[in-house]
């Protein structure tokens, strides 16, 4: 039981963020911030007796709605499959939380706390192991809703979701060679340090030379070690949740909706809520690889603890520290999410062919070309250590 | 009975109902394909019981995630429907494949306690990518490089025969 | 964290074929986005394989003359060069590069001039010479892939003909099953060792465990299928007759050498204790498909499908050899593949040379009063088709003298007489190409065109070959010829032991 109790309490706690508050709360995000891009005022009607919260209500609304509408299967479907698809399409996004570390290595006394459900070796392994399952969800739906349209969305999102989780894996294997871990958590201790900008010059004893320049510091984070390898994660993980613009896999002028075509009340709300939940996936995960996870630049944890020590004490500065590391975590995630809002709703969408094209011509090259790079940096430094 | 031995049983019987509902379902291709991912995941559960992570994150990645994806892009789209694969009813055939089966079963039964002989200690970091990685790249890194080539082979051998035009 | 100790000299043979392949398909990409004309493009990589091939050849000929063993990964062996590897890759590699050169026009008169071609030529080359160099269950099964894969590709290289998409498929499904067959062997076997390596299965094979004999005998099923030996032949026909003639003199010559090596290495070095008791199942193999090859190849009348029946029967020679279980038979062995890569790659190159306009010679048919027009062809494929026959005077008869000689020496007679009336018969389908070419009129008086360099080339080097081996068996000391060949063969098949 001792086990089992802080599990539960982490899984519901980061549950509960995520898949309760988050996700429905974007939905609404998404519709104000599509309202301005194309100046509009957005949803701002849903109301309980004349107060409308800003039109936060709506997503409240969408739940009653989608709960009460009738639930279609139709005629000639293969009734258990299209009733497994939509969850199969959530259950993956919903599981790849397991891993995402969501504040640091925290020491009571005796006590460690971990702040992250499962604390995995393989732990990114993992990530894109449950993420290349949800590729069925889509491939289901298509088929099992026996409408051509429906099989042409699903046969576009599995070539899509197939063709880019080869890029997905291999734009992060310079992030791999720099932290030299594949645990989300090492990859966040990693990240809460800095580094000297002009420090290779050291071993030219050129440092000195550059005065106050030599002393300059960045946050070792995975933006700024692997930039090719963010762009590239951030572009293949879009393209893995079918948003705009890689929403091809439902490109309404082409083929209606595609592979949720067939999809009604609850069921559809399931897949909708899937891409939703996945944007903060995302937004997590691109948070704990490349924007250093829970910490605060240029204050790392022992620096805060050692701060505040001589105030609080030394339990009540941890937990200070603790829920510091957790509201950084979320602010970075929510400028994740906002990211990927702004790409959203600014990126037309491409053709078919143009999104094969970047995957195997332009991305697939150049994620192999960043590990040949980085092996070569990293050789360089510790040839120039030793 | 400890958790991992728990899962590592019903694992290994979720693998074994499942590929045996693969291979008695004839007649829907889909499903069967389905009964195939469900296989895999199950198998890569019972290699987590057996501490091998990396293994079993790469069973589903690619086995489960590509590889049975590809199957079912190509059932969908021969679109097979239920009156297409009438069930064999030669007996002659289903017999041999009776026969077959229960004599690699027997030779199994056989094989594994002589295969087996002693319980041995793994090693500390036996399963994690590093050590696999270690095995690949330096113990097996003859057969890791043929493979590569093995697999060049075998795509410029699909473009030569599917490709459009050669020119 | 040490780094292992590498031997790259161990693998340069399979390194330059390899990575030959990577040069040639860039080559390709390059060349045709500099120049147009097509005949320039095939022959600039077909001489680039050949000199890849010229230098695995040359390693392995200076590994042979050194005579060590050189292995690649000491502490887990895998992959050894020693004398026997040496021999057989040099063997190899000359028939692929003999096969490149006379690639060089024959590609363009059918039309399949692509550089694919050569890369995966080079590529099945590589897997051939990993095949019988492999001191490992796992290396000789990527070898045997890395072999097969390209070729199930090349057997279908003229895509729109549909003969060649048949041999292509055909070839494809029955050498996936052998592969498999032969894959559940290694398992078997792997079960009652423990291992894959070739020392430890020797250590530890227990003789009497049935299981470890199925798994053995799968195996050798496993070969019987890639050599084409009867029972397990059926394939070979239609899929020789299908493939483009270069690819099926490539499939017909270098495939069998490279299995039959692998399969000596396997039986010596692997299972030396229990060799012995498969001489049974040798010796009905052996009789089987010489009577299957030799009878059936007197009633085809296309010329590629005689010569499946020829290989197939050749094959059943080469099993008399296994038959035996001395190392005086398995000596002879080698040297007969050494003369069945000449004598075959002669015959194929004059089918080679007379293709033309996008259709391959391959009926009896097509040779009719070739004599006439092409007087030089006729002879030499005249000469080669004596030495398949085994004419006293050519290579083909010391051969199978050797073969036979071995046979009778460890007490095989009956298998030994087999082979002698199996030769007669097969004067009568070989002695009929003569017949056709010389005392035929032809059909239609249509110009032939000349034979072009390459294929002169490859033909005055079998031609050579097979005249010198067949008429110089000296037995004095330092002086080439047959018996210092066979000497050689004999001292690489010993090292196994």
């Amino acid at each position: 039981m001792e086990v089992l109790l802080p599990v539960v309490l982490k899984t519901l706690f980061i549950i509960g963020v995520a898949v309760g508050a988050f996700a429905p709360v974007i939905t609404w995000i998404e519709r104000k911030q599509s309202a301005v891009m194309q100046d509009r005022i957005g949803a701002n009607r849903a109301d309980i007796a004349g107060i409308t919260v800003l039109g936060l209500l709506h997503p409240l609304a969408d739940v009653i709605k989608l709960l009460t509408k009738e639930d279609v299967v139709p005629a000639g479907a293969n009734r258990v499959m299209h009733m497994l698809a939509p969850v199969i399409a959530a259950v993956p996004a919903i599981a790849s939380f397991a891993v995402i570390p969501y504040g640091g290595i925290y020491q009571f006394g005796d006590t460690t706390v971990n702040l992250v459900v499962a604390d995995l070796d393989w732990g990114l392994l993992y990530v894109f192991a449950i993420a290349s399952i949800a590729t069925y969800g889509t491939v289901i739906a298509g088929w099992a809703s026996n409408n051509n349209w429906s099989l042409l969305g699903s046969l576009r999102a599995s070539a899509q979701m197939i063709s880019y989780e080869v890029t997905m894996g291999l734009s992060v294997v310079g992030v791999f060679m720099v932290f030299q871990t594949l645990r989300l958590t090492d990859m966040g201790v990693a990240q809460d340090s800095t580094f000297r900008i002009f420090g290779f010059l050291e071993h030219f004893g050129l440092v000195e030379s550059l005065g106050f320049l030599g002393h300059l510091t960045l946050p070792s984070w995975g933006i700024l070690l692997q930039p090719l390898g963010f762009i590239m994660f951030l572009t293949c993980v879009m393209a893995e949740n079918k948003r705009a613009p890689f929403d091809l896999p439902e490109g309404e002028s082409e083929i209606i909706a595609g592979y949720f075509l067939e999809y009604s009340g609850m069921r559809f709300g399931l897949f909708y809520m899937s891409e939703f939940i996945e944007v903060v996936v995302i937004a997590a995960l691109m948070t704990a690889i490349f924007l250093g996870g829970w910490s605060i630049p240029w204050l790392s944890q022992a620096d805060i603890i050692g701060g505040i020590t001589p105030v609080f004490g030394a339990g009540v500065a941890t937990a200070l520290c603790m829920v510091l590391h957790v509201v950084t975590f979320f602010v970075k995630v929510i400028v994740m999410i906002w990211l990927q809002m702004q790409i959203r709703w600014t990126l037309p969408r491409p053709r078919y062919d143009q999104v094969m094209d970047l995957c195997w011509k332009v991305m697939l090259p150049l994620s192999l070309a960043n590990i040949l790079v980085t092996g070569l940096v990293i050789l360089l430094i510790q040839g120039a250590k030793s | 009975m400890s958790a991992p031995a728990v899962f590592f049983y019903l694992f290994g019987a979720a693998a074994v109902v499942s590929a045996l509902a693969m291979v008695l379902n004839v007649r829907n291709t889909v499903a069967a394909a389905m009964s195939l991912v469900v296989t895999m995941i199950s198998l890569a559960v019972v290699y987590v019981t057996l501490e091998a992570h990396l293994v079993a994150a790469l069973q589903i990645l690619v086995y489960a995630g590509a590889i049975v994806v590809v199957f079912l892009f190509v059932v969908m789209l021969l679109n097979l429907r239920r009156d297409t694969f009438a069930p064999s009813r030669q007996l002659l055939t289903k017999g041999a494949g009776v026969v077959l089966a229960l004599g690699v079963a027997g030779a199994f039964l056989q094989l594994v306690p002589q295969a087996l002989p002693t319980v041995q200690e793994i090693p500390p970091d036996f399963g994690s990518y590093a050590a696999v990685g270690r095995t690949l790249y330096r113990d097996f890194v003859l057969p890791f490089e043929v493979t590569s080539f093995l697999l060049l082979a075998a795509i410029v051998g699909a473009v030569v025969l599917a490709k459009r035009r050669l020119d | 964290m040490n780094a292992p100790q590498l031997d790259m000299a161990a693998i340069a043979p399979l390194a330059f074929a390899a990575f030959g392949a990577l040069f040639v398909l860039l080559g390709e990409v390059w060349l045709t986005r500099r120049r147009t004309n097509e005949h320039f493009i095939n022959a600039a990589l077909s001489v680039l394989s050949i000199s890849f091939l010229g230098l695995s050849v040359y390693c392995a000929g200076a590994a042979f003359s050194d005579g060590t063993t050189r292995v690649f990964d000491p502490a887990n062996p895998m992959l050894s060069l020693d004398r026997f590897a040496a021999y057989s890759i040099a063997l190899i590699g000359i028939a692929s590069l003999l096969i490149c050169f006379a690639s060089i026009s024959y590609l363009p008169q059918v039309g399949i001039n692509h550089g694919e071609y050569y890369a995966l030529l080079l590529l099945s080359t590589a897997g051939m010479f990993l095949l019988v160099g492999a001191t490992d269950l796992m290396a000789l099964f990527l070898g045997l892939e890395l072999m097969s894969i390209p070729l199930y590709v090349m057997a279908g290289f003229d895509r729109r003909n549909l003969r060649s998409n048949e041999s292509a498929f055909k070839y494809f499904l029955v050498g996936s099953f052998a592969s498999a067959i032969l894959l559940y062997g290694i398992a078997l076997v792997y079960g009652v060792t423990g291992s894959l390596g070739f020392d430890a299965i020797r250590a530890g094979f227990p003789p009497g465990n049935p299981i470890g004999i199925v798994g053995l005998g799968l195996l050798v099923v496993g070969f019987a299928f890639k050599v084409a030996s009867a029972p397990f032949h059926q394939w070979a026909p239609d899929v020789y007759e299908g493939a483009p003639t270069s690819v099926t003199a490539y499939m017909a010559i270098t495939v069998k050498v490279a299995a039959f090596a692998a399969l000596l290495r396997l039986l010596t070095q692997a299972f030396g204790p229990v060799t012995a008791s498969l001489s049974d199942l040798f010796w009905v193999l052996a009789a089987l498909t010489i009577v299957v090859g030799n009878v059936m190849a007197v009633i085809q009348t296309n010329l590629k499908r005689l010569l499946a029946y020829s290989s197939i029967a050749h094959a059943g020679y080469l099993l008399i050899g296994f038959a035996t279980g001395t190392v005086e038979g398995y000596g002879a062995v080698l040297f007969y593949l050494l003369v069945y890569v000449f004598t075959n790659l002669g015959a194929f190159a004059v089918l080679m040379a007379l293709a033309q306009g996008g259709r391959d010679c391959d009926t009896l048919d097509d040779l009719a009063g070739l004599a006439r027009q092409r007087p030089g062809l006729a002879a030499l494929l005249t000469l080669f088709a004596l030495s398949l026959a085994g004419i006293p005077g050519t290579a083909g008869f010391v051969a199978k003298f050797f073969v036979f000689e071995s046979a009778v020496a460890s007490g095989q007679t009956v298998l030994a007489i087999i082979g002698v009336l199996g030769s007669v018969v097969s004067f009568y389908y070989y002695l009929r190409l003569p017949v056709q070419m010389y005392m035929s009129e032809a059909a239609t008086e249509t110009p032939r065109r000349h034979a072009a360099t390459g294929e002169l080339l490859v033909l005055a080097v079998c031609a050579v070959v097979v005249l010198f081996l067949g008429f110089f068996p000296s037995h004095a000391p330092g002086v080439l010829g047959a018996v210092r060949a066979l000497e050689w063969a004999r001292s690489s098949v010993a090292m196994l032991y």
